[in-house]
C-alpha cells in the first residue's frame, strides 16, 4: 500500500486503518461495534438508518498559520462537532477521536430502535430469524424495553407476501435498510428489486419475469437484518440455536463455494455460505442454497442391486463385491485386461477418482480410464493456468478476463458476482461465445461466433492480439468488436482467459492456451487459463489421472519416472498399452465397464444398446439412473454431505468437506466400494479412512505435494484427519449484525496447487502460438437460408438427477424449449410460447419456442437437461450440433 | 414484446424527450415518458410502466418504483378531469378545506373518489405555489384561482359541458408537453 | 419603504413574458455584454462581489458555489431549481409566468460564467402549462440567436432544456433533485461530494433557485456596489417576500433585505378583517413560529431572523391571526412534512409518520395523557438524526409552538376542534 495508514481513536483505543476505511469498519477491525442495520462492509454505504451516529472530533487547526492547536499538556485540542455524525458514511482521518459510549450516542440508538420498533410487529415466536437477528440483538444491547406509542396506529402491510418463488417477504418486519436493492443492484447485477410509495408507506417490490429473477437472490436472507426476507426451503423448519452447522462445499458446480449444512435429528435443515474470501466471499447461488435435498431423496439407492434372471433384486454387499470381483476376472481372463473400461463422473471427490483410477490401472491392469463430461483432457492448465496467489480482489483495473464459450451464469454463478464486482473495479472483460449472456452486458467487447466457425474466430482473435498481429486485424470487417476485445487484451497488465465445455468441444484451448503464453501472461498470480467444468470435481478428475492417456498429476502415461514412482506404491505396474477414451469405451470398445457417478443412457449418449451388450456393467450411483437400469449390478454409493473428501475447483483450490448426515442406508463412498472390490479380487488396499487416501495423493500425485490436511485448514495437530469438526456454537462462529448469516469459517480455506514455473524441466516449455491464419475468411459463411443449427446449452435449473428432489427449485426449471432469434422466428414463422416440432438426426421432440434477442441467426439454443422427450444430447447424436428443422406443432 | 401504446401515439414527443439528455442517460427522461404514457395508456397500467421500461432500458422494477414515489403519477384509473384542492396551510386559512367539502357535496364523492359517471376524480393536494389566490384548485394541472361558491359552480358548468360538447370522454389527465400554447407562437419580426 | 423591483420588473414594466417585450426593457444585453466581452471568471467575480446569496432557502453566496466547480475538462451543468413547493412559497410562479426571460437570461449567464453548455430547468409538475410557456419562452430565445450554438459568434454554446418533475416537495433539495433528473427515485444523496463537483451525472453541477438567478442579470448590469446598496451588509439586495395567510392582500412583495416586518404586513394590508395578529410562520412550513410580540419590528434579513432564533429560509411568511389555533398550525405542517418525507432515513421516514399520528388524534379530540410529551420526545428524536434538512425542518413549527403556544394544545386536548371557522374570504 503506497499510501500511509491513518491514525485515529475509538473509544480510547489507538488504531491504524487504510485511508478510506469508514468509522464502522474501523471500529470492527478494532472489536467495537458501531450497531448498524443499513451498513454492510460488501456495499456502498448509504447512512440511512441512521443507528451507527456516533461523536466525532477533530484535531483543531488554527486557521491562521494552518498548525494543529495544542492544549496546554501538549496534546492536540480536539473539537467535536455539535451534531452526531454517521460511522458509516464519515471516513477515518489522522487524529480523529470517535467516541461511542456517551449518553448522547446511547439516546440516539435508543431513538432508532424505538422508531423502527414502532411499525415492527410482535413476530418473534414465530418469524424464522429469531435467534439469529441483528434487530432482535441490537434491541437486548441497545433498545427501549417498552413502547410509547399507540399499537393499533402502527402501519400495516398485507403479509406475507412471495416475492420471488424463493424468498418471502413480510412487509411489516422490513426496517427499509435497503441492504437487499443495493445487494441485488450493487453485487448481483439483477436490480429487480426496489421501493414502490414514499415514506412510512415504502415498500420493497419487484417486477421482474418471474418476481425476485435472480440467481443470487437467497442471498438477500443472509444480509437481511430483520425477520422481512426468509427463504422458502427453511420456512417454519427449524430454530437457529436447535442446529449444528457442519462445513460442507457445493457439490453442484466448479466454484466449489464453502457452506455449512445446519443440522438437526440428523436432517439437513437448510444450506448456509460459509466465508471463504477467495471462492464465495459469503455468498451462494440458489443452486447451492436450495438444492441439498439430494442427500435425503426417498429414491436414493440403499442397498446393492444383482441382476437375477434379467431383473435387479437386492443383494448384499458380500453378494454384489463377488459379483463384480468375479466378473471382472472373468472378462479379463478371457479377453485381457483391455477389454475392461472405467468412466467416472465429474462430481466425485478427488480421493475417489485417485482409487478409480488406480483401481483400473494397477489392480484390473488397463488404461481405459476417462471422466465425463471431461473438460481438461491434458495438461494445457498445468502449463498455462492462473498462477497460484491469484485472488479475485486483485481483479480490477489493469486485469482484462477473456470468457471463451461459457455462460458464467449459469454454469459457475459465483463467477459472476465476481467478474461484476471485478467491472466494478476496472476491469475489463471480453467475451467470446456462441450464445448470448448476461455477461455481454458487462463487456467491453463481445465477439460473436457462428457454431461451425468457433475455430477460426478465436484463431483470428488470438493472431490478432499477439505481438506482430495488427494486419489480420485490418482484414476482419466486424472489426469494432475485435479491436476493442485485442485492445483490451493488449491493455491489459493481467489477462485471465475462463473457457467451459462449449471452448473445449469446438477445440479452442490450444488457441487460449497459445494466447497467454504468447503474450506473457502465466506464471504469475491473476494471469492464466482458468478451466470452468461442469460440476464440482471437474478440476480434480482431470489432476487424479482419469484419463486414458494421463496419469494423476497430468504425468504423460509414457513418462517412464512417473510410472515407475506410481508402481512402487501401486499393487501392480501402470499398462503400457494407451487406453480407451469414454466414447470408445461406451461404443463397444470395451466388454465389463464401470461406472462410478455418472448417466451416460440418461444425458442422451445413445448408448443403451451397447450397454446392453456387455458382459459386465457395474454402476456406482446415488439414484438409480437410466444407466443403472442397465447393470448388471449396481453399488449404492454416498453423496459428498454423507462422508469425507475433497474436490479441487476450478481455480484449481483443494477443498475439503466432513460428514454432515449419517447414511441411510447401505452406501458406501465410491474409493471404499472399490477399495473392496479390489480385496474380493485378492489385492489388499492399504486405506482404512477418506484421510488415508488423501494421504497418498499428497505422497504420489505431482502437484499436490504440497497438499497436507494442515495445509487445507485449521485441523488441530491432535485430532484425526477425518473426523468431523462441528462448528463452535452459533453465534460465535458468525457476525450476524455486521456480515449477515453467513458463517465465519473455522475449517479451512483450501489450498491451490501452483502451476508449472518453467523450471519442472519434464514439462517442457510452454506451447507455440498457432500459425497466423492468413486466409481468413473475411465475412462467416452464410448458412442456406432454412438450415437452423440446434445447439445443446447448459442451464443452470434443469432436471438433473442432482436437483430432481429439490422441489422448492422446480419452479425455476423451464419446460423444455427451443430459443431462436426475432428474425429467424419471423422467417420461419414462429411464435414465442408457442408448441413447436424438431426434427433432428437423431429423432424429434416437442418444445416451446422462445424468441430471444441475441441469439445468432441460424441456431436454435436448446437447454439439454430438461424434461426432453428425447434428449437433446440425443437429437444431435452426441456432437457439438446438428442441422434441424423446426415447425410450429399441432394442436 | 411489450405493447406500443406509447410509441405509436407520441413517438415524436419521445424522440423529444430523450433528444434533451446524453444519449448514455436515457433513463433521465423517465418522467417525461411516464407522463406521455400515463395519456396514451389513461394510467400506468402494467403494459404502460413495461413500455417505457423497455424504450430506456431499464428494468421495470426501477420504472415501477418511480411511478411509485412521485404524486403526480397516476397508477390507478381516474376520472377525465382530475380535480386538485390544496388544502395546505396557507389555503387552509382562506377556507380550502370548506371548498373542498363544498366541492365533494356537489360531485356526490369524497376526496380521493371518481364520480359515478368518470368525469371527476377529487383529491385533496399540498401546497400548489399559488397562495395569494387561495381557495384555488388545479384541474387537469391548470389553475383556477380565487374561488367561490359562484366561481366553482361555473368551472364545473363548463367542464362538464365541455365532456358533453366533445361527443365522447374528455382528454384524459395530463395532455402531453407539446400541447399548444394558447396564443399561439409569437411573431418575433414585429 | 417601498418596493424595489430588480426581479419582479414586471410591475413596473407591465408584462414581460414576451421576448419583445423583455428585449425592449434591455433583455439579453447583459448576455451579450458577457459573452462578447468578459471572461467567465469576471462574471463569477462581479456576482460573487454583490454578495447575492441563494433565494431558494439556503442563502448560501451565490458566487461562492459557482467558484467551487473545479477547472477540469469535460461538461458541467447548471440546473435551475422551479420545484416551488415549500407552503406559502409562490414567488417563483410570478417570475416564471411574468418575467420568464430574465430568469432565463441569468441562467445562461451562469452557465457562462462555470463554462456549462447545457442548462436543465427542473420545474415541479404541477407547473405543466407553466412549462409550455418557458419552453416557448426558449424557443423565442434560441430563434433569436440569444441561447444556443455559438452566440453571438464566440463559439459559445448555452442549450436551454425544460424539464418536469412530477410531485414531490423533497425534490427541492439539490442532491434530490439531481437525482430526480438522472431517472430515480428523488432521494437526497450523501454530501460530500457536493454537487459543483459531482453533481448531475457525475459532473461539477450548479443548481440555482430561480429569484436567484433572476437577480443576476441586474447584478452584472449595475455591478455589485450598487447591488451591496440594497438590503443588509449581511443580505444584500432584494427579496421577494411571498406574503399569504390572514392578511387583506396575501401576494408577493419585493423589498430590501432587512426590511422590518411591519412595513411588509402594512404593504399587504395588514392582518384581516381587524383582527389581530398571534404569529407569523417565516420560512412556510420549515422555520420556528414567531409570536406577534417579537415579530412586528423584526428586520427580515438572515442574520436578524437567526438570531431571533428562526429562519429566514425563502421568505414565505404565513400570517397567523388572533383566530388561529397553533396546535392546528404544527398539525397542518406535519401533515405536508408526512406526506412528503422521501422515506431514506429512519427518523424522519418514522418520525413524522407519528408526529402525525399523534396530531391527528389531538385534532381529533382524541387526546391521550403524555401525549404533549410524546410529541417532544419524537421531535428530540428527529433532532439532529435525519439525513437531510426536511426531517430537520419538519420539527420547527411543533418544536416553536409547543414552547410558545402551550395554552393551544390545552384547548385541543380539552377538546376543541382546532380547525379555523369560517375562513372563506
Amino acid at each position: 500500500m503506497s499510501e500511509e495508514r491513518v491514525t485515529l481513536t475509538i473509544d480510547g483505543i489507538v488504531l491504524q486503518v487504510d485511508p478510506g476505511t469508514n468509522l464502522v469498519d474501523a471500529a470492527h477491525e478494532a472489536g467495537i461495534e458501531i450497531p448498524i442495520f443499513c451498513h454492510h462492509p460488501y456495499l456502498e454505504p448509504v447512512g440511512m438508518c441512521r443507528m451507527c451516529l456516533v461523536e466525532v472530533g477533530l484535531p483543531a487547526v488554527d486557521p491562521a498559520t494552518g498548525a494543529a492547536e495544542q492544549g496546554p499538556d501538549g496534546a492536540p485540542v480536539v473539537r467535536f462537532g455539535p451534531k452526531l455524525v454517521a460511522g458509516c458514511t464519515a471516513l477515518a482521518c489522522e487524529g480523529m477521536v470517535v467516541r461511542t459510549g456517551t449518553p448522547a450516542v446511547s439516546a440516539q440508538r435508543r431513538a432508532v430502535l424505538e422508531f423502527l420498533l414502532t411499525s415492527h410487529p410482535l413476530d418473534c415466536p414465530v418469524c424464522d430469524k429469531g435467534g439469529e437477528c441483528p434487530l432482535q440483538n441490537l434491541t437486548m444491547r441497545y433498545g427501549p424495553g417498552t413502547s410509547r406509542f399507540v399499537w393499533a396506529e402502527k402501519y400495516r402491510f398485507p403479509k406475507p407476501v412471495p416475492i420471488g418463488p424463493l424468498v418471502v417477504l413480510d412487509r411489516e418486519r422490513c426496517v427499509l435498510c435497503a441492504r437487499c436493492v443495493r445487494f441485488q443492484e450493487e453485487l448481483a447485477g439483477d436490480p429487480v428489486l426496489g421501493f414502490e410509495s414514499r415514506a412510512r408507506g415504502m415498500e420493497i417490490v419487484s417486477y421482474s419475469d418471474p418476481p425476485f429473477r435472480s440467481v443470487f437472490s437467497g442471498n438477500t436472507t443472509d444480509i437481511c437484518p430483520v425477520g422481512a426476507l426468509t427463504t422458502v426451503d427453511f420456512r417454519f423448519q427449524a430454530r437457529p440455536w436447535e442446529v449444528v452447522a457442519v462445513p460442507g462445499v457445493c457439490v453442484h458446480c466448479a466454484v466449489g463455494c464453502n457452506l455449512a449444512y445446519d443440522i438437526r435429528h440428523g436432517r439437513v435443515e437448510r444450506v448456509m455460505p460459509r466465508r471463504n474470501d477467495e471462492v464465495n466471499e459469503i455468498w451462494l447461488c440458489d443452486k447451492g442454497r436450495f438444492g441439498h435435498h439430494f442427500a435425503s431423496a426417498p429414491d436414493r439407492l440403499r442397498s446393492p442391486l444383482v441382476r437375477r434372471e434379467g431383473r435387479l433384486v437386492e443383494a448384499t454387499w458380500d453378494e454384489a463385491l463377488a459379483a463384480v470381483a468375479d466378473g471382472l476376472a472373468a472378462v479379463r481372463n478371457a479377453h485381457g485386461a483391455a477389454a475392461v473400461g472405467g468412466i467416472a463422473g465429474d462430481h466425485l471427490p478427488n480421493e475417489d477418482l485417485y482409487v478409480f483410477g488406480r483401481f483400473l490401472r494397477a489392480v484390473v491392469g488397463t488404461n481405459n480410464v476417462d471422466h465425463l463430461p471431461g473438460l481438461c483432457r491434458d495438461d494445457t492448465v498445468l502449463r498455462a493456468g492462473v498462477g497460484a496467489g491469484t485472488r479475485w480482489a486483485d481483479v480490477g483495473s489493469g486485469t482484462t478476463v477473456l470468457v471463451v464459450g461459457l455462460d458464467v451464469e449459469e454454469e459457475a454463478p459465483l463467477l459472476f458476482l465476481h467478474l461484476h464486482r471485478a467491472r466494478r473495479r476496472g476491469a475489463r472483460l471480453v467475451v467470446l461465445s456462441g450464445r448470448p449472456s448476461k455477461l455481454d452486458g458487462l463487456a467491453a467487447a463481445v465477439l460473436r461466433y457462428r457454431y461451425g466457425e468457433e475455430e477460426a474466430v478465436a484463431a483470428t482473435l488470438v493472431a490478432a492480439a499477439l505481438p506482430g498481429g495488427r494486419e489480420v486485424r485490418a482484414r476482419r470487417a466486424d472489426g469494432g468488436a475485435l479491436s476493442a476485445a485485442v485492445a483490451a487484451i493488449g491493455e491489459a497488465r493481467d489477462l485471465m482467459v475462463l473457457f467451459g465445455h462449449e471452448a473445449q468441444r469446438a477445440g479452442l484451448v490450444p488457441a487460449l492456451a497459445a494466447l497467454v503464453a504468447g503474450t506473457g501472461h502465466v506464471g504469475r498470480p491473476n494471469n492464466g487459463l482458468v478451466a470452468v467444468g461442469r460440476h464440482a470435481n471437474a478440476q480434480g478428475a482431470a489432476d487424479m489421472g482419469v484419463l486414458p492417456d494421463w496419469l494423476p498429476g497430468t504425468v504423460p502415461f509414457t513418462d517412464q519416472e512417473g510410472c515407475r514412482r506410481l508402481a512402487a506404491a501401486w499393487p501392480g505396474p501402470v499398462p503400457t498399452a494407451r487406453g480407451l477414451e469414454a466414447a470408445a469405451m461406451l461404443a463397444g470398445g470395451v466388454r465389463a465397464l464401470m461406472v462410478a457417478g455418472t448417466d451416460p443412457v440418461g444425458a442422451g449418449s445413445a448408448v443403451a444398446d451397447t450397454l446392453m451388450g456387455l458382459d459386465l456393467l457395474v454402476v456406482q450411483e446415488l439414484f438409480l439412473t437410466a444407466t443403472a437400469r442397465q447393470a448388471h449390478v449396481v453399488l449404492p454409493a454416498l453423496s459428498a454431505p454423507e462422508r469425507d473428501g475433497t474436490f479441487t475447483n476450478c481455480m484449481r483450490r483443494v477443498q475439503r468437506f466432513s460428514a454432515a448426515v449419517r447414511p441411510d442406508g447401505l452406501g458406501r463412498p465410491d474409493w471404499q466400494i472399490l477399495r473392496d472390490v479390489a480385496v474380493r479380487m485378492g489385492v489388499s488396499e492399504p486405506y482404512a479412512s477418506a484421510g488415508d487416501v488423501l494421504q497418498e495423493i499428497t505422497r504420489l500425485v505431482p502437484g499436490y505435494s504440497g497438499l497436507a490436511p494442515a495445509a487445507l485448514g485449521a485441523v488441530p495437530p491432535d485430532q484425526p484427519q477425518d473426523i468431523v469438526l462441528p462448528f463452535a456454537p452459533l453465534t460465535a462462529a458468525r457476525d450476524v449484525e455486521y456480515l449477515g448469516t453467513a458463517y465465519e469459517n473455522r475449517f479451512g480455506a483450501g489450498w491451490v496447487w501452483p502451476v508449472a514455473d518453467g523450471g519442472d524441466t519434464h514439462r517442457g516449455p510452454p506451447p507455440a502460438p498457432p500459425a497466423v491464419m492468413a486466409d481468413l475468411t473475411p465475412e462467416p459463411a452464410t448458412p442456406p437460408a432454412d438450415a437452423m443449427l440446434l445447439v445443446p446449452v447448459p442451464l443452470l435449473y434443469d432436471r438433473g438427477t442432482m436437483l430432481e428432489a429439490s422441489l422448492v427449485l422446480r419452479p425455476l426449471v423451464p419446460r423444455p424449449y427451443v430459443a431462436v432469434c426475432p428474425s429467424d422466428a419471423q422467417r420461419l414463422g414462429l411464435v414465442h410460447g408457442t408448441a413447436v416440432c424438431v426434427r433432428a438426426p437423431g429423432g424429434s421432440a416437442r418444445a416451446l419456442l422462445r424468441v430471444v434477442e441475441g441469439v445468432p441467426p441460424g441456431c436454435a439454443l436448446a437447454p439439454d437437461g430438461l424434461a426432453w422427450t428425447t434428449p437433446v444430447v440425443t437429437l444431435v447424436q452426441g456432437r457439438r450440433y446438428a442441422p434441424v428443422s423446426i415447425e410450429a406443432a399441432g394442436a | 414484446m411489450t405493447a406500443a401504446g406509447l410509441r405509436s401515439a407520441y413517438g415524436a414527443e419521445v424522440e423529444r424527450a430523450l433528444a434533451k439528455y446524453p444519449p448514455e442517460r436515457a433513463a433521465s427522461a423517465a418522467i417525461e415518458l411516464l407522463y406521455l404514457a400515463q395519456v396514451a395508456y389513461g394510467h400506468l397500467t402494467a403494459e404502460a410502466i413495461e413500455e417505457v421500461a423497455e424504450v430506456l432500458h431499464l428494468d421495470p422494477t426501477h420504472v415501477r418504483g418511480l411511478a411509485g414515489f412521485y404524486s403526480l403519477l397516476r397508477e390507478r384509473p381516474h376520472g377525465g378531469y382530475v380535480i386538485h384542492v390544496c388544502t395546505d396551510l396557507p389555503c387552509a386559512l382562506r377556507g380550502a378545506e370548506e371548498l373542498l367539502e363544498r366541492l365533494c357535496e356537489r360531485l356526490g364523492i369524497r376526496p380521493g373518489q371518481t364520480t359515478a359517471d368518470g368525469l371527476f376524480t377529487v383529491e385533496a393536494v399540498m401546497c400548489l405555489a399559488a397562495c395569494d389566490r387561495a381557495p384555488l384548485m388545479q384541474v387537469n394541472l391548470e389553475y383556477h384561482y380565487d374561488l367561490d361558491d359562484a366561481a366553482l359552480d361555473a368551472i364545473l358548468a363548463d367542464l362538464r359541458r365541455a365532456a358533453a360538447g366533445a361527443g365522447r370522454r374528455p382528454p384524459f389527465g395530463w395532455g402531453p408537453p407539446s400541447d399548444p400554447v394558447p396564443g399561439g407562437v409569437e411573431d418575433l419580426s414585429a | 419603504m417601498p418596493e424595489r423591483f430588480v426581479v419582479l420588473r414586471h410591475r413596473e414594466l407591465g408584462d414581460l413574458s414576451s421576448l419583445r417585450a423583455y428585449r425592449a426593457a434591455g433583455g439579453y444585453e447583459q448576455l451579450q455584454r458577457a459573452v462578447s466581452t468578459m471572461k467567465p471568471a469576471e462574471v463569477t467575480a462581479v456576482v460573487r462581489a454583490s454578495g447575492l446569496r441563494g433565494r431558494g432557502g439556503a442563502g448560501f453566496p451565490t458566487g461562492a458555489k459557482w467558484a467551487f466547480v473545479p477547472d477540469d475538462a469535460g461538461p458541467r451543468y447548471v440546473v435551475v431549481n422551479n420545484d416551488e413547493s415549500e407552503p406559502g412559497t409562490f414567488k417563483d410562479h410570478e417570475i416564471t409566468l411574468a418575467n420568464p426571460h430574465q430568469m432565463l437570461e441569468g441562467a445562461a449567464l451562469a452557465a457562462y460564467a462555470v463554462g456549462a453548455e447545457t442548462v436543465y430547468v427542473y420545474c415541479r409538475g404541477e407547473f405543466w402549462h407553466e412549462m409550455a410557456r418557458l419552453q416557448r419562452a426558449v424557443d423565442d430565445a434560441r430563434r433569436a440567436g440569444l441561447l444556443g450554438a455559438d452566440l453571438w459568434g464566440r463559439g459559445v454554446r448555452i442549450d436551454v432544456h425544460v424539464v418536469a418533475g412530477a410531485g414531490a416537495y423533497i425534490c427541492g433539495e439539490e442532491t434530490a433533485l439531481l437525482s430526480s433528473l438522472e431517472g430515480d427515485l428523488g432521494q437526497p444523496r450523501l454530501k460530500p461530494p457536493f454537487p459543483t463537483v459531482t453533481g448531475l451525472f457525475g459532473r461539477p453541477t450548479v443548481v440555482n433557485n430561480v429569484e436567484t438567478l433572476a437577480n443576476v442579470p441586474p447584478i452584472v448590469a449595475h455591478g455589485a456596489d450598487w447591488y451591496r446598496s440594497l438590503g443588509t451588509s449581511g443580505s444584500p439586495g432584494t427579496k421577494v417576500f411571498s406574503v399569504s395567510g390572514h392578511v387583506e392582500r396575501p401576494g408577493n412583495y419585493e423589498l430590501p433585505l432587512g426590511v422590518p416586518f411591519r412595513e411588509l404586513l402594512e404593504l399587504a394590508g395588514g392582518v384581516w378583517r381587524g383582527r389581530a395578529l398571534k404569529a407569523v410562520l417565516p420560512s412556510g412550513a420549515s422555520a420556528p413560529a414567531i409570536p406577534a410580540a417579537a415579530v412586528m419590528d423584526l428586520r427580515l434579513d438572515w442574520e436578524s431572523v437567526a438570531e431571533r432564533g428562526s429562519l429566514l429560509g425563502s421568505a414565505s411568511l404565513i400570517v397567523l391571526d388572533e383566530t388561529v389555533n397553533m396546535a392546528w398550525v404544527a398539525a397542518m405542517t406535519t401533515r405536508f412534512f408526512e406526506h412528503e418525507s422521501c422515506g431514506k432515513c429512519s427518523p424522519c421516514r418514522e418520525g413524522t409518520f407519528w408526529l402525525d399520528a399523534v396530531y391527528r388524534r389531538l385534532i381529533g379530540g382524541r387526546a391521550r395523557p403524555g401525549d404533549r410529551a410524546l410529541l417532544g420526545a419524537i421531535i428530540g428524536q428527529m433532532d439532529g438524526a435525519c439525513f437531510c434538512p426536511l426531517g430537520e425542518f419538519a420539527q420547527c413549527v411543533p418544536r416553536s409552538s409547543l414552547a410558545d403556544f402551550g395554552q393551544d394544545y390545552d384547548a385541543l386536548e380539552a377538546g376543541a376542534g382546532g380547525r379555523p371557522a369560517g375562513g372563506r374570504p
